[in-house]
Protein backbone atom coordinates (compact mmCIF):
# COMPACT_ATOMS: atom_id res chain seq x y z
CA UNK A 1 0.00 0.00 0.00
CA UNK A 2 1.42 3.37 -0.97
CA UNK A 3 0.28 6.37 0.98
CA UNK A 4 0.68 8.35 -2.23
CA UNK A 5 -2.18 6.38 -3.60
CA UNK A 6 -4.54 6.23 -0.71
CA UNK A 7 -4.15 9.63 0.90
CA UNK A 8 -7.22 11.53 -0.05
CA UNK A 9 -9.04 8.43 -1.21
CA UNK A 10 -11.83 9.20 1.25
CA UNK A 11 -12.97 7.56 4.43
CA UNK A 12 -14.50 4.14 4.04
CA UNK A 13 -18.16 4.05 5.15
CA UNK A 14 -18.62 2.20 8.39
CA UNK A 15 -22.00 0.57 8.53
CA UNK A 16 -22.31 0.62 12.30
CA UNK A 17 -21.27 4.24 12.70
CA UNK A 18 -22.75 5.51 9.49
CA UNK A 19 -25.33 7.82 10.98
CA UNK A 20 -23.03 9.23 13.62
CA UNK A 21 -20.30 9.75 11.06
CA UNK A 22 -22.59 11.57 8.63
CA UNK A 23 -23.99 13.71 11.40
CA UNK A 24 -20.59 14.60 12.87
CA UNK A 25 -19.00 15.21 9.48
CA UNK A 26 -21.79 17.58 8.49
CA UNK A 27 -21.76 19.45 11.78
CA UNK A 28 -18.02 19.69 12.12
CA UNK A 29 -17.02 20.05 8.48
CA UNK A 30 -16.47 23.77 8.73
CA UNK A 31 -14.26 23.72 11.80
CA UNK A 32 -12.36 20.62 10.65
CA UNK A 33 -11.65 22.29 7.31
CA UNK A 34 -10.49 25.40 9.13
CA UNK A 35 -8.25 23.32 11.40
CA UNK A 36 -6.77 21.44 8.43
CA UNK A 37 -6.09 24.69 6.59
CA UNK A 38 -4.38 26.12 9.67
CA UNK A 39 -1.99 23.20 9.70
CA UNK A 40 -1.10 23.17 6.03
CA UNK A 41 2.70 23.38 5.69
CA UNK A 42 4.16 26.19 3.61
CA UNK A 43 7.15 25.48 1.35
CA UNK A 44 9.41 27.48 3.67
CA UNK A 45 8.35 25.20 6.55
CA UNK A 46 9.71 22.13 4.81
CA UNK A 47 12.91 23.67 3.42
CA UNK A 48 14.67 23.91 6.78
CA UNK A 49 13.61 20.43 7.88
CA UNK A 50 14.74 18.98 4.56
CA UNK A 51 18.21 20.47 4.89
CA UNK A 52 18.61 19.24 8.46
CA UNK A 53 17.54 15.74 7.47
CA UNK A 54 19.89 15.57 4.51
CA UNK A 55 22.83 16.88 6.53
CA UNK A 56 22.29 14.16 9.15
CA UNK A 57 22.03 11.57 6.38
CA UNK A 58 25.23 12.78 4.70
CA UNK A 59 27.05 12.62 8.04
CA UNK A 60 25.82 9.05 8.48
CA UNK A 61 26.84 8.13 4.95
CA UNK A 62 30.43 9.22 5.60
CA UNK A 63 30.57 6.64 8.37
CA UNK A 64 29.36 3.88 6.05
CA UNK A 65 31.26 0.73 5.00
CA UNK A 66 34.18 0.64 2.58
CA UNK A 67 35.20 -1.78 -0.15
CA UNK A 68 38.89 -2.85 -0.20
CA UNK A 69 40.47 -3.14 -3.64
CA UNK A 70 43.99 -3.18 -5.11
CA UNK A 71 45.69 -1.30 -7.90
CA UNK A 72 47.24 -3.25 -10.76
CA UNK A 73 50.57 -2.82 -8.95
CA UNK A 74 49.21 -4.55 -5.86
CA UNK A 75 48.70 -1.47 -3.73
CA UNK A 76 45.58 -1.81 -1.56
CA UNK A 77 43.06 1.00 -1.25
CA UNK A 78 39.61 1.48 0.24
CA UNK A 79 36.68 3.28 -1.27
CA UNK A 80 33.27 3.95 0.15
CA UNK A 81 30.91 1.11 -0.78
CA UNK A 82 28.21 3.69 -1.54
CA UNK A 83 30.59 5.40 -3.98
CA UNK A 84 31.41 2.10 -5.70
CA UNK A 85 27.73 1.34 -6.09
CA UNK A 86 27.14 4.83 -7.41
CA UNK A 87 29.71 4.27 -10.19
CA UNK A 88 27.94 1.10 -11.26
CA UNK A 89 24.45 2.66 -10.99
CA UNK A 90 25.43 5.55 -13.23
CA UNK A 91 26.75 3.14 -15.84
CA UNK A 92 23.57 1.06 -15.74
CA UNK A 93 21.31 4.13 -15.88
CA UNK A 94 23.19 5.32 -18.98
CA UNK A 95 21.72 2.43 -20.96
CA UNK A 96 18.48 3.44 -22.64
CA UNK A 97 15.38 2.04 -20.93
CA UNK A 98 17.26 0.68 -17.91
CA UNK A 99 17.08 1.79 -14.26
CA UNK A 100 19.49 0.28 -11.76
CA UNK A 101 18.06 -0.93 -8.48
CA UNK A 102 20.28 -3.04 -6.23
CA UNK A 103 24.04 -3.11 -6.83
CA UNK A 104 26.63 -5.28 -5.12
CA UNK A 105 30.34 -5.07 -5.89
CA UNK A 106 32.62 -7.67 -4.29
CA UNK A 107 36.42 -7.83 -4.40
CA UNK A 108 37.68 -10.68 -6.59
CA UNK A 109 40.86 -11.81 -8.36
CA UNK A 110 44.21 -12.93 -7.06
CA UNK A 111 45.29 -11.14 -4.98
CA UNK A 112 41.81 -10.34 -3.76
CA UNK A 113 40.69 -6.87 -4.74
CA UNK A 114 42.59 -6.80 -8.01
CA UNK A 115 39.28 -7.41 -9.77
CA UNK A 116 35.60 -7.19 -8.91
CA UNK A 117 32.44 -9.17 -9.36
CA UNK A 118 29.24 -7.20 -9.84
CA UNK A 119 25.68 -8.30 -9.15
CA UNK A 120 22.81 -6.00 -9.97
CA UNK A 121 19.07 -5.91 -10.26
CA UNK A 122 17.24 -3.53 -12.52
CA UNK A 123 13.94 -2.44 -13.97
CA UNK A 124 13.60 -2.25 -17.74
CA UNK A 125 11.19 -0.40 -19.95
CA UNK A 126 8.49 -2.50 -21.56
CA UNK A 127 9.44 -3.54 -25.07
CA UNK A 128 13.20 -3.60 -24.47
CA UNK A 129 14.94 -6.70 -25.78
CA UNK A 130 16.81 -8.16 -22.83
CA UNK A 131 19.71 -10.08 -24.42
CA UNK A 132 21.32 -7.23 -26.41
CA UNK A 133 20.53 -4.78 -23.62
CA UNK A 134 22.26 -7.02 -21.08
CA UNK A 135 25.39 -6.93 -23.21
CA UNK A 136 25.17 -3.13 -23.40
CA UNK A 137 24.87 -3.02 -19.61
CA UNK A 138 27.87 -5.32 -19.17
CA UNK A 139 29.89 -3.14 -21.52
CA UNK A 140 28.93 0.07 -19.71
CA UNK A 141 29.59 -1.37 -16.25
CA UNK A 142 32.85 -2.96 -17.27
CA UNK A 143 34.11 0.30 -18.77
CA UNK A 144 33.05 2.35 -15.73
CA UNK A 145 34.65 -0.01 -13.21
CA UNK A 146 37.87 -0.12 -15.18
CA UNK A 147 38.11 3.62 -15.76
CA UNK A 148 36.97 4.77 -12.31
CA UNK A 149 38.33 2.00 -10.07
CA UNK A 150 41.19 0.78 -12.23
CA UNK A 151 40.27 -2.89 -11.99
CA UNK A 152 38.42 -5.28 -14.31
CA UNK A 153 34.92 -6.51 -13.60
CA UNK A 154 35.46 -10.23 -14.13
CA UNK A 155 31.84 -11.17 -13.65
CA UNK A 156 28.62 -9.14 -14.01
CA UNK A 157 25.37 -10.85 -13.01
CA UNK A 158 22.21 -9.10 -14.10
CA UNK A 159 18.70 -9.76 -12.82
CA UNK A 160 15.88 -7.87 -14.49
CA UNK A 161 13.28 -7.91 -11.71
CA UNK A 162 10.70 -5.46 -13.03
CA UNK A 163 9.31 -3.92 -16.17
CA UNK A 164 8.03 -0.37 -16.27
CA UNK A 165 5.95 1.64 -18.70
CA UNK A 166 6.82 5.28 -19.33
CA UNK B 1 18.69 13.65 -9.70
CA UNK B 2 16.76 16.83 -9.05
CA UNK B 3 13.99 17.66 -6.62
CA UNK B 4 10.70 15.94 -7.36
CA UNK B 5 12.48 13.66 -9.82
CA UNK B 6 9.88 11.25 -11.10
CA UNK B 7 12.10 9.24 -13.41
CA UNK B 8 12.34 6.55 -10.78
CA UNK B 9 9.47 4.55 -9.32
CA UNK B 10 9.09 4.13 -5.58
CA UNK B 11 10.60 0.63 -5.40
CA UNK B 12 13.68 1.71 -7.33
CA UNK B 13 14.16 4.72 -5.06
CA UNK B 14 13.79 2.65 -1.89
CA UNK B 15 16.17 -0.11 -3.07
CA UNK B 16 18.76 2.45 -4.11
CA UNK B 17 18.42 4.48 -0.92
CA UNK B 18 18.79 1.29 1.11
CA UNK B 19 22.21 0.83 -0.49
CA UNK B 20 23.37 4.33 0.35
CA UNK B 21 22.20 6.29 -2.70
CA UNK B 22 21.68 9.69 -1.14
CA UNK B 23 20.08 11.12 -4.29
CA UNK B 24 17.43 8.43 -4.17
CA UNK B 25 16.79 9.13 -0.50
CA UNK B 26 16.57 12.85 -1.22
CA UNK B 27 13.90 12.07 -3.77
CA UNK B 28 11.99 10.06 -1.15
CA UNK B 29 12.25 13.00 1.24
CA UNK B 30 10.83 15.25 -1.45
CA UNK B 31 7.92 12.89 -2.01
CA UNK B 32 6.98 12.40 1.63
CA UNK B 33 8.21 15.32 3.70
CA UNK B 34 5.28 17.67 3.11
CA UNK B 35 2.71 14.90 3.59
CA UNK B 36 4.35 13.81 6.83
CA UNK B 37 4.66 17.36 8.11
CA UNK B 38 0.99 18.03 7.42
CA UNK B 39 -0.03 14.84 9.24
CA UNK B 40 2.21 15.61 12.22
CA UNK B 41 1.05 19.23 12.42
CA UNK B 42 -2.57 18.14 12.52
CA UNK B 43 -1.86 15.42 15.03
CA UNK B 44 0.38 17.40 17.37
CA UNK B 45 -0.95 20.92 16.81
CA UNK B 46 2.54 22.34 17.27
CA UNK B 47 4.91 23.33 14.48
CA UNK B 48 8.21 22.72 16.29
CA UNK B 49 7.14 19.32 17.60
CA UNK B 50 5.88 18.35 14.14
CA UNK B 51 9.15 19.35 12.50
CA UNK B 52 11.12 17.38 15.11
CA UNK B 53 9.00 14.28 14.50
CA UNK B 54 9.36 14.52 10.72
CA UNK B 55 13.11 14.93 11.03
CA UNK B 56 13.41 11.98 13.43
CA UNK B 57 11.14 9.86 11.23
CA UNK B 58 13.06 10.38 8.01
CA UNK B 59 16.49 10.03 9.61
CA UNK B 60 15.34 6.81 11.28
CA UNK B 61 14.01 5.65 7.92
CA UNK B 62 17.42 6.23 6.35
CA UNK B 63 19.15 4.26 9.06
CA UNK B 64 16.70 1.37 9.15
CA UNK B 65 15.67 0.94 5.52
CA UNK B 66 17.13 -2.55 5.64
CA UNK B 67 14.36 -3.46 8.07
CA UNK B 68 11.78 -2.78 5.35
CA UNK B 69 11.36 -6.15 3.67
CA UNK B 70 8.96 -4.93 1.00
CA UNK B 71 10.13 -1.69 -0.67
CA UNK B 72 6.67 -1.08 -2.17
CA UNK B 73 5.33 -0.69 1.38
CA UNK B 74 7.54 2.32 2.06
CA UNK B 75 4.58 4.72 2.25
CA UNK B 76 2.76 2.72 4.89
CA UNK B 77 6.01 2.09 6.77
CA UNK B 78 7.05 5.72 6.91
CA UNK B 79 3.61 6.77 8.16
CA UNK B 80 3.82 4.07 10.82
CA UNK B 81 7.14 5.44 12.02
CA UNK B 82 5.68 8.95 12.12
CA UNK B 83 2.48 7.79 13.82
CA UNK B 84 4.46 5.99 16.53
CA UNK B 85 6.58 9.06 17.14
CA UNK B 86 3.50 11.29 17.31
CA UNK B 87 1.92 8.90 19.81
CA UNK B 88 5.10 8.95 21.91
CA UNK B 89 5.23 12.75 21.76
CA UNK B 90 1.61 13.07 22.90
CA UNK B 91 2.21 10.60 25.73
CA UNK B 92 5.27 12.52 26.88
CA UNK B 93 3.26 15.74 26.92
CA UNK B 94 0.61 14.13 29.08
CA UNK B 95 3.22 12.66 31.41
CA UNK B 96 5.04 15.94 31.99
CA UNK B 97 3.09 18.18 34.35
CA UNK B 98 4.90 21.26 33.04
CA UNK B 99 3.67 20.47 29.56
CA UNK B 100 0.09 19.71 30.51
CA UNK B 101 -2.23 22.53 29.72
CA UNK B 102 -4.27 24.11 32.47
CA UNK B 103 -7.81 22.80 32.14
CA UNK B 104 -9.12 26.34 32.63
CA UNK B 105 -6.92 27.59 29.83
CA UNK B 106 -8.13 24.78 27.64
CA UNK B 107 -11.73 25.33 28.66
CA UNK B 108 -11.94 21.61 29.25
CA UNK B 109 -13.00 20.04 32.51
CA UNK B 110 -10.61 17.52 34.07
CA UNK B 111 -13.03 14.73 33.22
CA UNK B 112 -12.25 15.40 29.59
CA UNK B 113 -15.63 16.83 28.62
CA UNK B 114 -15.71 20.29 27.17
CA UNK B 115 -17.60 22.98 28.98
CA UNK B 116 -19.33 25.38 26.66
CA UNK B 117 -19.79 27.84 29.51
CA UNK B 118 -16.06 28.00 30.18
CA UNK B 119 -15.28 28.04 26.49
CA UNK B 120 -17.27 31.18 25.89
CA UNK B 121 -14.03 32.99 26.60
CA UNK B 122 -12.36 31.29 23.70
CA UNK B 123 -12.22 33.49 20.65
CA UNK B 124 -13.19 31.00 18.03
CA UNK B 125 -14.67 27.58 17.47
CA UNK B 126 -11.31 26.60 16.01
CA UNK B 127 -9.54 27.22 19.29
CA UNK B 128 -12.18 25.25 21.11
CA UNK B 129 -11.90 22.43 18.58
CA UNK B 130 -8.12 22.34 19.13
CA UNK B 131 -8.61 22.06 22.86
CA UNK B 132 -11.18 19.29 22.41
CA UNK B 133 -8.66 17.33 20.32
CA UNK B 134 -6.26 17.51 23.24
CA UNK B 135 -8.72 15.57 25.36
CA UNK B 136 -8.41 12.54 23.09
CA UNK B 137 -5.97 9.81 24.00
CA UNK B 138 -2.83 9.81 21.86
CA UNK B 139 -3.95 6.61 20.11
CA UNK B 140 -7.43 7.98 19.37
CA UNK B 141 -6.03 11.23 18.09
CA UNK B 142 -3.55 9.61 15.69
CA UNK B 143 -6.19 7.23 14.32
CA UNK B 144 -8.79 9.99 14.00
CA UNK B 145 -6.43 12.36 12.16
CA UNK B 146 -5.34 9.61 9.76
CA UNK B 147 -8.95 8.77 8.99
CA UNK B 148 -10.76 12.08 9.19
CA UNK B 149 -8.10 14.47 7.94
CA UNK B 150 -5.70 12.37 5.87
CA UNK B 151 -8.55 10.46 4.26
CA UNK B 152 -7.39 6.91 4.99
CA UNK B 153 -9.94 4.12 5.16
CA UNK B 154 -10.25 2.01 8.31
CA UNK B 155 -8.24 -0.76 6.62
CA UNK B 156 -5.53 1.69 5.62
CA UNK B 157 -5.31 3.13 9.12
CA UNK B 158 -5.07 -0.43 10.48
CA UNK B 159 -2.22 -1.27 8.09
CA UNK B 160 -0.45 1.98 8.93
CA UNK B 161 -0.67 1.51 12.68
CA UNK B 162 -0.16 -2.26 12.59
CA UNK B 163 -3.33 -2.97 14.55
CA UNK B 164 -6.61 -4.69 13.73
CA UNK B 165 -9.35 -2.93 11.79
CA UNK B 166 -11.66 -3.52 14.73
CA UNK B 167 -9.33 -1.61 17.03
CA UNK B 168 -9.19 1.22 14.53
CA UNK B 169 -12.98 1.40 14.34
CA UNK B 170 -13.16 1.48 18.13
CA UNK B 171 -10.61 4.25 18.47
CA UNK B 172 -12.19 6.38 15.77
CA UNK B 173 -15.69 5.84 17.16
CA UNK B 174 -14.59 6.96 20.64
CA UNK B 175 -12.71 9.91 19.19
CA UNK B 176 -15.67 10.97 17.09
CA UNK B 177 -18.03 10.71 20.05
CA UNK B 178 -15.67 12.78 22.23
CA UNK B 179 -15.28 15.43 19.53
CA UNK B 180 -19.04 15.62 18.99
CA UNK B 181 -19.66 16.00 22.70
CA UNK B 182 -16.85 18.48 23.09
CA UNK B 183 -18.15 20.60 20.26
CA UNK B 184 -21.76 20.54 21.39
CA UNK B 185 -23.12 24.06 21.22
CA UNK B 186 -20.33 25.20 18.91
CA UNK B 187 -21.60 23.88 15.59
Amino acid sequence: MDMNEHVGSGAEPDQTNDDLQRESDAQLRGVIDEYMATFEPEPEDTAGVRERILQLVRDDLYRGPSTRLQTEHGHPFSISTAAVRSIVRRAVDSVDGIRARSVDVEPAGEPEGSAATVSLTLAMRAGISFAPTAEAIRGAVSAAVLSELGIPAVRIDINAEDVYVD
Amino acid sequence: MTRHDDRFDLVTLVVRAREGDIDAFESLVDRYETKLLRFCLRTLGDRQDAEDVVQDTLVQAWKSLNALSEPAAFGTWIYRLASNKCTDMLRRRMARPSDAQDPDDMSIHPDGRASVEKSVEARTALQHFSSVLQTLSSEQRVAWVLHQMEGLSYAEVAATLGISEGSVRGRIHRARTAVMEGMEGWT
